[in-house]
């Protein structure tokens, strides 16, 4: 093998094609040698998967190459010929992408995609190539490697459809794997699997690896070194432990102490009011066989009973598929529960016809997880926070009065009641949506998945402000999410739900310290960082702390 | 991020009108200007029969020359623009209407929606030129009857386009926040929902008012149009059909000019198109 | 597989009745006296009394649904009032030169028009896509009848290469039908052409960007690959859509042509008819050819179960 690294960055800097000066990579230097992992980290807009597409040369057009240099195992990118790139990319270098639905070609079979790259790149015989294919995607650990290559992308699971990803990537053994956030799109307990197979193939494979990711979870369970940008610029870049321990920068330490840990919150004291919402034996189940066509049922939820106090946080913690987001819906009645109750106050909402529920639905109310989308982006968003109000009959001029103190509360200048969605930040569209679900002075607030889609930072700050809002007003919160780490740190109560089923409930200490069903500890296991208490730089020192996974 | 960023350096590009599409508004800019001008802008009144002068060529007198009754030609071609302009303008905002509020219906309220969308579907499966010619022949020619075969065969795809945006908003978050401040279902769809369907529906429009310029001549042309009493550009070419090949001006002179009408409303309906393209409008995507 | 099937033709039945109910209530609902129109302005009460009861427009409209279906099923269409022959017959006499003009505008349509998106679509925003684009917009804002005009006095009347109309049935010989079909087949293929390129051009662009697209590129495979193998492959199950749903503009289109060429088919029927005002037959042709729509627009909704791997119902 030659001295070279598997890739050498040296001064990357790159801006857009027209008169435009800003550089979206300013002066980036990196290596990742034979057998390593550097994370590239960096909130969204820190230019992480420009260097990934420049690296395989896929840049977009209107992305420009200012200066420096890139070179894979010695052979330099920027200034290869189209062919030459060509017949580097996958010999070379592998990419494996966030989204693997989209990324694989919904009308070709895995087998066929897989095989493409052999027939592009090497000259074997199709029985050759076919023995190839199925090695790899036996090393990928495919279940049934035979059965995913006749099979079409739809007919995989998310992690299976990453794996034939990564098997695709992989075939030639190239020197070099860039995953741009390859786990983002999947379950925790999937992500887990996916990131130790990277590790173990890039062990086997000496490869080295260039990891793109927002999460520092991750970076914490997988790095060997860090490199950390924003808006384009590096940060910083080391050892992991270093990163981890001793951030020289304070961007770094801002970043790390907005990460939440695996560990509990303080309890707060248990508030004697009787419960705001009471959800009791509550059933739903999709998918009613049609006039032609019988589909498969699906249990959403099987008689799950809860209730939230005023002022305390019920975390609903749950994979994709496990009911949590059906459980809050019928909590909204924007679904109708099959059977059970849902009793706001003193008011059972769960088989009140829609005329009925005009009274109740002001004391429910709804923070999304999409930001961008939670906001109607052709009115300006004072029209959004009053409308609850006016539906309600106050006047006009009073509910704007109103809009503008809650705009203030929610840490947002009273006068921006004029503008546009578009003119706002992820963060503050976040707020502009609490400041309308407490528009009405609601009891319960329903939030799902409210911070998901923001970045650390930000995810932060909008839980603090919920908290603070929630103290403030006793509201009983009902978070839903997918991510036990935030659950851990905002919620009184968590509550752990797997295909429509409760498995688990009690105090984030007792959940996280002695979880009682095995899904529990599998999704403990599987929380990225588990180990660490990144907001400290220290491991976590929890009695009996898990195994570390690294091994 | 990096898609505002992008946008930000395609805009300028698109903001610079191709000439192509500046032309085709002053084309069709001058036509509407003539249409409503027409008394005053028509040399003779384009319905006074001369015998005397069928088939000239054209002279100071007749800008144009004569048709084979020897009606000016131009100044028919002046009226013509009404006509046609009335027929296409009233048949797009009639088919976009019903279209829109079916469409907004049946994307809103799943219990019709199976029904209506089986009548646009049955609607659709009818030849639109043999529906209109059919409905004219049967209901008699008049401009309202013309504007209503017209704009009947137009309906289906307008609700499909409405209905599409309905389905994919309505389980929008903000829509559902809606829902849950008490908004009435009325009130989502109209402002909530309503106007989402508004870019595509007036790209659609434009579409609409080329095609029944265009459907009206063909309806002329079959002989189920409007009689020559009204001039349209559509019946002065079937007029001018038997003439053809004595005197071919008769035919391409409106021909050209019903052409470049049509012609122009699509260089705009595709302009006003890629400036709404939603490719430039993902604001939100992320990208590290 | 088997219920995706049973599930479109499902769906194609309701439609089909409503597009017979629709014909049938076309009729019925005419303000005024359908008889007196048909008849015409000159008539004398006794001879519209006639047609009314020989049409059994005295009927109740109910009475007249059960009976026109009724000879629906036994194939009947309707009976021409001023020849007396039945519509089935009179179509299938003129079937030939409108069978011959739609499948040669069809097939150079799709050997024409898909090239020519893909090409498009590749170039975008080149030379070569601006050039098919301004073709294209051109093609579909003349109205056919002008396009057949310009195509006669062009080859016809100063070039005399080819005769101005008329038809010769393939069974007088292949040179006497095919010269008499090019012109036809031409101008309606232009026309059509102008519009499956344009529409195929969209299909594709919105496939080139997909993330697999990228995948593709990121394997290293080259343009031809990515844009056949991958994209087209992926853009074809729009663009046989576009295909089956443009059967319907076609028919229009025939209908015009056959008129400019005065060839004896299907659509000089229609035409014949409506000056006559023979009503049955404008009635049996609609939805004669309604149903011949449906059954195009079922068959190419059962062959995306072949073509779509992802169609499992």
């Amino acid at each position: 093998m030659s001295a070279e690294p598997a890739l050498r960055i040296s001064h990357l800097s790159l801006g857009l094609r027209g008169g435009d000066r800003r550089l979206l990579m300013d002066d980036l230097s990196l290596e990742v040698g034979e057998a390593e992992t550097v994370c590239l980290v960096g909130e969204s807009g820190s230019g992480k998967s420009l260097t990934a597409l420049a690296t395989m040369g896929l840049l977009p057009s209107a992305v420009d190459v200012r200066g420096g240099a890139i070179s894979v195992a010695g052979d330099s990118v920027l200034d290869a010929s189209r062919k030459r790139i060509r017949d580097m990319r996958a010999s070379r270098m592998g990419m494996i992408f966030q989204e693997p639905m989209t990324a694989l070609n919904p009308v070709v079979t895995i087998g066929a995609q897989i095989d493409e790259v052999l027939r592009i790149h090497t000259s074997k015989s199709a029985r050759q190539r076919k023995g190839d294919v199925l090695e790899v995607l036996e090393s990928v650990n495919m279940p049934d490697p035979r059965g995913a290559y006749d099979a079409y992308p739809h007919q995989l699971s998310g992690g299976q459809r990453q794996r034939a990803m990564i098997a695709m990537a992989l075939v030639l053994k190239p020197r070099l794997l860039i995953a741009d956030e390859p786990t983002t799109a999947l379950d925790v307990t999937t992500q887990r699997q996916i990131l130790s197979l990277i590790r173990d193939l890039q062990t086997r494979f000496r490869m080295g690896v260039l990891f793109i990711t927002h999460d520092m979870g991750v970076v914490a369970d997988i790095a060997d070194r860090v490199v950390v940008l924003r808006h384009g610029k590096t940060v910083e870049q080391g050892e992991v432990m270093q990163i981890l321990r001793t951030p020289a920068a304070d961007y770094t330490r801002e970043l790390l102490q907005a990460v939440p840990s695996l560990v509990p919150r303080a309890a707060t004291t248990e508030d004697a009011a009787g419960p705001a919402l009471k959800v009791s034996g509550l059933c739903k189940t999709y998918g009613a066989s049609g006039l032609f066509s019988k589909r498969q049922k699906v249990v959403a939820a099987a008689d799950v009973d809860f209730e939230v106090r005023p002022g305390r946080t019920l975390g609903i913690v749950g994979e994709s598929g496990s009911g949590k987001s059906t459980v809050a819906r019928c909590v909204m009645r924007l679904l109708k529960p099959d059977a059970g109750k849902v009793v706001v106050g003193d008011v059972d909402i769960a088989d009140q016809p829609e005329s009925a529920l005009r009274d109740v639905r002001r004391r429910v109310q709804l923070v999304f997880q999409d930001p961008y989308r939670s906001l109607n982006p052709r009115l300006p968003v004072g029209e959004s926070v009053t409308e609850g109000l006016t539906n309600y009959g106050m006047a006009r001029q009073e509910a704007l009065e109103r809009a503008r103190d809650l705009m203030q509360r929610v840490g947002l200048p009273g006068d921006s009641l004029g503008r546009y969605p578009h003119e706002f930040s992820g963060g503050q569209r976040q707020r502009i949506a609490i400041a309308r679900a407490l528009s009405l002075s609601p009891s319960v607030i329903v939030a799902d998945e409210a911070v998901s889609a923001l970045d650390v930072v930000i995810q932060k700050q909008v839980l603090d402000l919920l908290r603070d809002l929630q103290r403030e007003m006793g509201i009983a919160l009902l978070f839903i999410t997918h991510d036990l780490r935030v659950a851990a740190q905002v919620c009184d109560d968590i509550l752990v739900m797997k295909s429509g089923r409760v498995v688990e409930f009690g105090a984030p200490a007792d959940v996280l310290q002695s979880p009682a069903h095995a899904y529990t500890r599998e999704l403990i296991e599987a929380a990225p960082g588990r180990n660490w208490d990144f907001a400290r730089f220290a491991p976590v020192q929890a009695a009996g702390a898990l195994s570390d996974a690294r091994g | 991020m990096l898609q505002t960023l992008l946008s930000s350096v395609t805009r300028p590009a698109i903001a610079r009108t191709p000439a192509l599409v500046l032309l085709a508004s002053a084309l069709l800019l001058a036509i509407v200007v003539i249409a409503f001008l027409a008394p005053w802008v028509a040399t003779h009144d384009p319905n006074a029969i001369q015998p005397a002068v069928r088939l000239k060529p054209a002279s100071a007198d007749f800008l144009l020359g004569t048709d084979s009754f020897g009606r000016d030609i131009f100044s028919r071609l002046v009226f013509g623009a009404r006509a046609s302009l009335l027929i296409g303008v009233v048949s797009a905002i009639a088919a976009i209407l019903a279209g829109l509020f079916i469409g907004l219906v049946c994307g809103y309220y799943p219990s019709v929606d199976m029904l209506l969308m089986r009548v646009m579907d049955g609607l659709m499966a009818i030849p639109g030129v043999l529906l209109a010619i059919a409905f004219v022949a049967l209901w008699g020619a008049s401009i309202s009857s013309v504007i209503i075969a017209i704009a009947i065969p137009e309906i289906p795809r307008v609700v499909r386009l409405a209905r599409s945006v309905v389905l994919a908003t309505r389980h929008e978050p903000y829509v559902e926040a809606a829902v849950t401040l008490g908004t009435p279902g009325w009130k989502i769809v109209w402002r909530h929902l309503m106007p989402n369907t508004l870019p595509s529906l007036i790209v659609q429009a434009t579409y609409i008012c080329a095609s029944a310029i265009m459907l009206e001549a063909i309806l002329s042309f079959i002989g189920a149009g409007l009689g020559s009493e009204i001039p349209t550009w559509g019946n002065m070419i079937a007029d001018g059909r038997l003439y053809f090949q004595i005197k071919p001006s008769i035919v391409f002179i409106p021909a050209a000019v019903l052409s470049a009408c049509v012609l122009s409303m699509n260089i705009i309906g595709d302009e006003v198109r890629d400036r709404l393209d939603p490719r430039l409008k993902k604001g939100g995507m992320r990208v590290g | 597989m088997l219920n995706y099937l049973a599930v479109r033709i499902g769906y194609a039945i309701p439609v089909a009745a409503l597009v017979g109910l629709m014909i049938f209530l076309l009729v019925r609902l005419t303000p005024g006296d359908p008889a007196a129109i048909l008849v015409g302005e000159n008539a004398t009460l006794a001879d519209i009394e006639a047609v009314r009861q020989s049409l059994g427009l005295d009927q109740p409209l109910l009475t007249q649904l059960v009976h026109w279906v009724g000879n629906l099923m036994h194939g009947d269409i309707g009976t021409s009032i001023i020849s007396q022959i039945p519509v089935s017959k009179l179509i299938a006499q003129r079937v030939d030169p409108s069978l011959s003009l739609t499948l040669i505008t069809f097939v150079m349509t799709t050997l024409l028009a898909i090239p020519l998106g893909v090409l498009a679509a590749w170039q975008h925003g080149r030379f070569a896509d601006r050039a098919i684009m301004v073709f294209s917009i051109i093609g579909f804002s003349v109205p056919v009848f002008v396009l057949g005009y310009v195509l006669i006095k062009i080859f016809a009347i100063d070039l005399r290469l080819l005769p101005v109309q008329g038809y010769k049935p393939i069974t007088d010989g292949f040179g006497p039908f095919i010269n008499r079909m090019i012109l036809p087949a031409l101008t309606l293929t232009l026309a059509f052409t102008a519009l499956i390129a344009r529409m195929t051009r969209t299909s594709m662009l919105s496939v080139l960007d997909e993330d697999y697209i990228r995948t593709a590129r990121a394997k290293g495979a080259g343009e031809s690959s990515v844009l056949f193998r991958h994209a087209l492959r992926n853009a074809f199950i729009p663009i046989i859509t576009i295909l089956g749903n443009s059967f319907a503009l076609l028919i229009g289109g025939v209908v015009v042509t056959e008129t400019v060429f005065n060839l004896p088919g299907i659509g000089r029927l229609t035409v014949e008819a409506i000056l006559a005002r023979d009503y049955p037959v404008i009635q049996g042709v609609v939805l004669m050819m309604s149903f011949i729509y449906l059954g195009i627009n079922l068959l190419i909704d059962l062959a995306y179960a072949f073509i779509d791997p992802r169609i499992r119902y």
